[in-house]
């Protein structure tokens, strides 16, 4: 790792830090003066219930004393307190008081004080009054509302309720899993904003200022155009600059006067000159002077600018992951000859197939007419996508609305791959797609989740709303982008030939490794994260944000062990072994609902399918390279991976159909647990297959 | 944004006011939910006298659109509550059998009341927003546990709007209020995390414009750097000392 690296990660970590430290510092000032807020205006309105409640009590008290039952003797008055707990989960107690505030009858825990409280004169002249005041008073953690009972031949006594003041506490905490949500969102924003707004220059400041010290220090003195950034890295490179050129301008006036001496010189001065000419070859011969063609180079910037755009592009279409099953579920018609269940996953399988049959025709188009450019068609197109999808009518419209979006997606994931291999050279391409993964990891973080929250409270179609205006941001955000270069020549990179899909498909090694593994993969992810869990976790009474909260948990998992695990199969760890236990450990996730089918039975499924995929899904395309040396040969490695990206993609398709399929014959429970142990059954026999037939030596090499 | 630090407080500040942002949206539906709640559970109570009198009077062998005493006792529940703007009680298919406004009854009852009448929770109660006011229901039963008809109770919409409106603003105010403190604090903590961030940065470039020995990280760079500067000056000045000598 580089100097500029280690030390560019040092700031990162710490302003990422501070700015953390800062966001849950605002958080809690705001959630306390919040609270504050809640249970200034909560506890009278809940005052005022507790008097319509305790009204509809009094009466039946009344009832039965006006029925000729001693105000002393009633039964089963306890009962009916009991009763209004149910109800009204806000009250803790009740109590009926007689003309000296001793207490008759009550149900559930008294207050502190509360005896003295019911006792006290200013109390017991409330049994004057002939209206109830909803003033309440707070007493020992309970706001008591008091209440007189009166018959027609006069006062009873008083009726006491009493309001849990914990209440306001546990409506605040109700949101505070997605107070949490949102700290995790803004973590992850922080770092992408950092790259946006200053990493990117900083690093590549940085980078400039680690290379002009080397070049210097090799004694390379070539005047170069500097970037001219006005920070403080910026000053410094003016600073070397300014030395370089001084010493240039005092080496180009050495040579001019040097070579004048020598033109006046006589032939025994010339023999004097010599001298310094020796003295001057010796500087050209250790130092070089002059000026360069070259500039210093941006490295990353330009590949930096990618991961913004595509960041905001692809966080509107996962903020609409945990909540498009349940928008279709509202839109539902029936179609004949089809159940609601795969109606349900039709838009998300037409996305799925649209997007992975659109690939490899967008991919000479964005070169056509330029990557920029295509983002921005796309990006339109998904915002009109969106804005469709969000007035949508029937499902009808919304599978066409779905399939914009999926067009709209499509040549933005294309052209920003397109933008990525245009900017990077073979040294710098996998950092490329490091930094186009992890965007794409990023937003599938942030999004569901914020998605989530959002359909919960202002409702699907203004959540697609939000999504159209993220989409919409975007095409700002990629008008910043350099204008790049049309390539009319270029031409569609079509689907692979019919010949070499089902040589391929024939292929025992080839179809090891994308049907055991790489199409389960997805399977797993589009039938069990896109489309099982958003409508299972509504099933049992949850929320769209909770839905959002497990797809976050799922995401976060990803980005936290891909890494380890692309390392660890860098550094030597059997790729095979690491696909094979992957697909094993998201198998076992499903039977969990054998136990249970409660929340937090799903979270263990969505966690162990998290880290089942994360340790799987790095070595699955490396493996091809691994195994189908032959095939490679036989058939070229456009054709073998264009094959296997496919199939892999179709599998995406798959995956909610086959969930849905599933669904219908055994329910959500059994639809987990089928797929589960498809991707289990697919997990062994992948281990066994690749045991029989391993990579070649050749290849191994 | 000339400088680095500038551009990481507006870092600090955007991911704050998204954080703060995000917990006074979700502190603002959470409180229109919970008054929203308790004013609609509170209107809800006036209900129990009307559903114990109909499932009497249906026990009695009453025709449910037949009972005399229905409307007296919907006007005195109405009249419990200030907030109840009137009470209807309608039949399966939508006619309005009962209700406090005059008139009212005999006509048909709004499909959104009979949709959402359709959808009810577990507790057998529905609820409508419309522009003017709330409605809030449950379902009348007899003995026999069948739905033979729906209680709408109707009440003021600008009551729990005006309640919300009043929350929004103060929520507002808290939100502002923070996110000016961050403004004053988020310069301050970044000022003194980003000191050895400026601190490297003035070692090199004081190295570069005087003799200081350069440190930090970049140190032993800029050392060789100026090693390599100063020969070949010292180069230079040599050469141009013997040109001017020998011309």
């Amino acid at each position: 790792m580089t100097t500029e690296n280690t030390y560019l990660k040092k700031i990162y970590w710490r302003i990422s830090s501070v700015t953390m430290l800062l966001v849950i510092l605002a958080l809690a000032a705001n959630s306390y003066f919040s609270h504050r807020t809640f249970e200034a205006e909560l506890v009278p309105e809940t005052a005022k219930k507790a008097v319509t409640v305790g009204a509809s009590v009094s009466n039946l008290i009344l009832k039965a004393v006006s029925a000729g039952v001693d105000y002393k003797a009633l039964y089963g008055v306890d009962k009916a307190f009991t009763e209004v707990f149910a109800a009204n989960p806000e009250f803790a107690y009740m109590a009926a008081t007689d003309m000296a505030g001793k207490v008759l009858y009550q149900a559930g825990k008294q207050p502190e004080g509360g005896a003295a409280h019911f006792a006290s004169p200013l109390v017991l002249a409330r049994l004057k009054q002939s209206t109830p005041n909803q003033d309440s008073t707070l007493v020992g953690g309970q706001y008591i509302v008091t209440l007189p009972l009166a018959s027609e031949s006069g006062p009873l006594g008083l009726l006491h309720i009493g309001i849990d003041r914990t209440f306001v506490d546990r409506i605040v905490m109700e949101i505070l899993l997605d107070i949490l949500v949102v700290l995790v969102v803004a973590l992850f924003f922080t770092l992408e904003l950092l790259n946006f707004m200053a990493g990117a220059r900083l690093e590549s400041g940085l980078h400039n200022l680690s290379q002009t010290l080397g070049r210097i220090r090799s004694g390379d003195f070539t005047s170069r155009v500097a970037g001219s950034s006005q920070d403080e890295i910026g000053r410094i490179l003016m600073s070397i600059d300014a030395l370089v050129v001084k010493l240039n301008s005092r080496y180009q006036m050495l040579t001019r006067d040097l070579q004048a001496a020598l033109k006046s010189a006589s032939y025994g001065q010339r023999a004097e000159l010599q001298v310094v000419v020796g003295q001057w070859e010796a500087l050209r011969a250790k130092f070089r002077f002059g000026s360069s063609a070259d500039s210093p180079t941006g490295t990353d910037a330009g590949l930096n600018r990618i991961r913004a755009p595509l960041f905001v592009f692809i966080m509107a279409e996962e903020l609409t992951r945990s909540f498009l099953p349940g928008y279709i579920n509202t839109l539902l018609v029936p179609i004949p000859g089809l159940s609601p269940q795969i109606v349900i996953g039709l838009p998300i399988v037409l996305f799925m197939l649209i997007v992975a049959l659109g690939q490899p025709y967008l991919g000479g188009w964005s070169e056509r007419v330029g990557r920029r450019r295509a983002m921005m068609i796309g990006a339109f197109t998904a915002t009109i996508g969106f804005i469709a999808t969000a007035m949508a009518n029937t499902l009808y419209d919304l599978l066409l609305w779905r399939s914009i979006c999926a067009v709209g997606y499509a040549m933005v994931f294309v052209a920003a791959q397109g933008y990525i291999l245009d900017h990077s050279g073979p040294r710098d391409r996998a950092k490329g797609f490091a930094l186009f993964i992890g965007a794409i990891m990023v937003a599938t973080v942030c999004g569901p989740s914020i998605g989530g929250i959002l359909a919960d409270n202002i409702g699907y179609r203004m959540s697609f709303a939000v999504a159209a205006v993220l989409a919409a941001l975007s095409i700002a955000i990629i008008q910043l982008l350099p204008l790049d270069r049309h390539n009319a020549e270029s031409k569609d990179s079509k689907l692979p030939a019919m010949k070499e899909i089902l040589g391929l498909l024939a292929n025992r090694r080839f179809m090891t490794l994308t049907g055991l593994a790489a199409i389960p993969a997805k399977v797993v992810l589009t039938g069990v994260c896109f489309y099982l869990v958003p409508l299972y976790i509504v099933s049992i009474g949850s929320t769209q944000s909770m839905a959002g909260r497990m797809l976050m948990v799922y995401a976060v998992l990803m980005v936290l062990i891909v890494p380890i695990a692309a390392a660890a199969a860098d550094k030597g760890s059997s790729r095979e072994r690491l696909v094979a236990a992957g697909l094993c450990i998201s198998g076992l996730g499903g039977f969990l609902l054998l136990s249970s089918a409660s929340f937090w039975v799903i979270f263990g499924v969505v966690f162990t399918m998290g880290v089942g995929q994360a340790l799987s899904i790095a070595a699955q395309s490396a493996l091809v390279a691994d195994h189908c040396h032959d095939e490679i040969r036989q058939f070229g490695s456009d054709a073998v991976y264009g094959v296997y990206r496919l199939l892999e993609r179709l599998g995406n398709a798959l995956g909610p159909l086959l969930a849905s399929i599933l669904v219908i014959y055994y329910g959500y429970q059994g639809a987990f647990v089928a797929i589960s142990a498809f991707v289990l059954v697919c997990g062994i026999v992948f281990a066994l297959m690749i045991r029989l037939d391993p990579p070649s030596k050749e290849a191994a090499a | 944004m000339k400088s680095t630090r500038a551009r990481f407080v507006i870092v600090a500040l955007m991911v704050c006011t998204f954080a703060v942002g995000m917990a006074t949206f979700l502190n603002y539906f959470k409180y229109k939910a919970a008054v929203g709640e308790t004013v609609r559970s509170r209107v809800l109570v006036v209900t129990n006298p009307i559903e114990t009198s109909v499932q009497a009077s249906l026990a009695l062998g009453l025709n449910f659109a037949e009972l005399g005493i229905l409307n007296g006792l919907l006007a005195r529940q109405k009249a419990s509550d200030t907030l109840i703007i009137g009470i209807d009680v309608f039949d399966p298919a939508g006619k309005v059998l009962y209700s406090t406004e005059t008139g009212r009854a005999g006509q048909a009852a709004p499909k959104s009341w009979l949709d959402a009448s359709r959808l009810m929770n577990k507790k057998d109660e529905w609820s409508v927003e419309e522009s003017q006011e709330l409605v809030t229901g449950t379902a009348l039963k007899n003995n026999f546990d069948l739905t033979v008809g729906f209680l709408a109770v109707r009440y003021s919409r600008a009551y729990v709007d005006s309640a919300t409106g009043r929350v929004a603003n103060e929520l507002l105010l808290t939100a502002l209020a923070v996110l000016v403190i961050v403004v004053l604090l988020a310069p301050l903590a970044l000022m003194l995390i980003m000191r050895q961030f400026d601190r490297d940065m003035a070692v090199v470039q004081k190295a570069l414009e005087s003799d200081a020995p350069p440190e930090g990280p970049f140190g032993e760079a800029v050392a060789q750097m100026k090693l390599n500067l100063r020969e070949a000056d010292s180069g230079l000045s040599s050469a141009q000392a013997e040109l001017a000598r020998l011309t």
